[in-house]
């Protein structure tokens, strides 16, 4: 299983105008808007895929050239 | 009055929703102040039972002053772990509409730079009443030798949600 590392996710959204910040009375306005809601995490569920994706791709390569390194030194 | 019964699917829906929203509000949180998300999950149980976590359930047991940042991290290294488990029906024997409650939770907010963390429980099932408020707040140290978590005071606290959490730690953390 491919670890889980946080990743910072950012999306580009066109919010209504009248849209709270404030978690807890932006909660309240969810409420009543499933539509909002389900379009907001469809956009943060990809974000989110993505830069997973990108971090474990990084942490992959990290990982192979501190292997490479441990295997140079040996061998010197 | 009879209280009608609730269907075990529209119980699963109402908790499906409830989790969507919370997942959305503490996403769009997360990109407000800059802080990294990594292993965010839920799970509705076939029993109803709605269960919801950053990064896993399991976390609270392990949880010490020398943990690595996890969960929600910040820019400034403090982060926010979660679980809460839900469900949805009447709360009490007076109540006319079914609503979600909450059967237990904790949610905690460490500060490793400054060795502070606070946390606001609710696990009816854990611990001695008279010692164990039904709902209450830990808000202390921990120990430089072994990084334990220090335990004690336990405020008597009122019931709390996610979004208040994620309002108190911007106002005062991030704002």
């Amino acid at each position: 299983m491919k670890k889980s590392i946080p990743v910072r996710v950012h999306i580009e959204f066109d919010r209504p105008p009248d849209m709270p910040t404030d978690p807890v009375e932006l909660h309240e306005y969810l409420k009543t808007r499933p539509n909002l809601v389900e379009q907001l995490l469809k956009a943060y569920r990809k974000a989110h895929r993505q830069a997973l994706r990108e971090a474990q791709r990084n942490d992959a390569k990290k990982n192979s050239r501190k292997k490479a390194a441990t295997r140079n030194r040996k061998v010197s | 009055m009879t209280r009608r019964r609730i269907p075990e699917r529209k119980q699963r829906h109402e908790i499906a929703k409830y989790l969507s929203e919370l997942e959305a509000i503490l996403y769009g949180f997360a990109d407000r102040v800059g802080a990294v998300v990594g292993g965010l999950t839920q799970e509705v149980t076939d029993e109803a039972v709605g269960y919801f976590s950053l990064p896993s359930r399991g976390i609270f047991e392990k949880l010490t002053g020398f943990t690595p940042p996890t969960g929600m991290v910040f820019p400034d290294g403090s982060f926010f772990v979660f679980k809460e488990t839900i469900r949805f029906g009447y709360r009490t024997g007076a109540d006319h509409e079914p609503a979600i409650s909450p059967l237990e939770y904790s949610f905690q907010y460490q500060r490793p730079a400054d060795r502070f963390y606070f946390r606001f429980d609710h696990h009816p099932r854990k611990g001695d009443p008279a010692t164990h408020p039904r709902y209450h707040l830990h808000s202390a140290t921990w120990s430089l030798e072994t990084g334990k978590l220090q335990a004690v005071p336990r405020y008597d606290y009122f019931e709390i949600d996610l979004p208040h959490v994620l309002r108190l730690i911007e106002r005062d953390f991030f704002t």
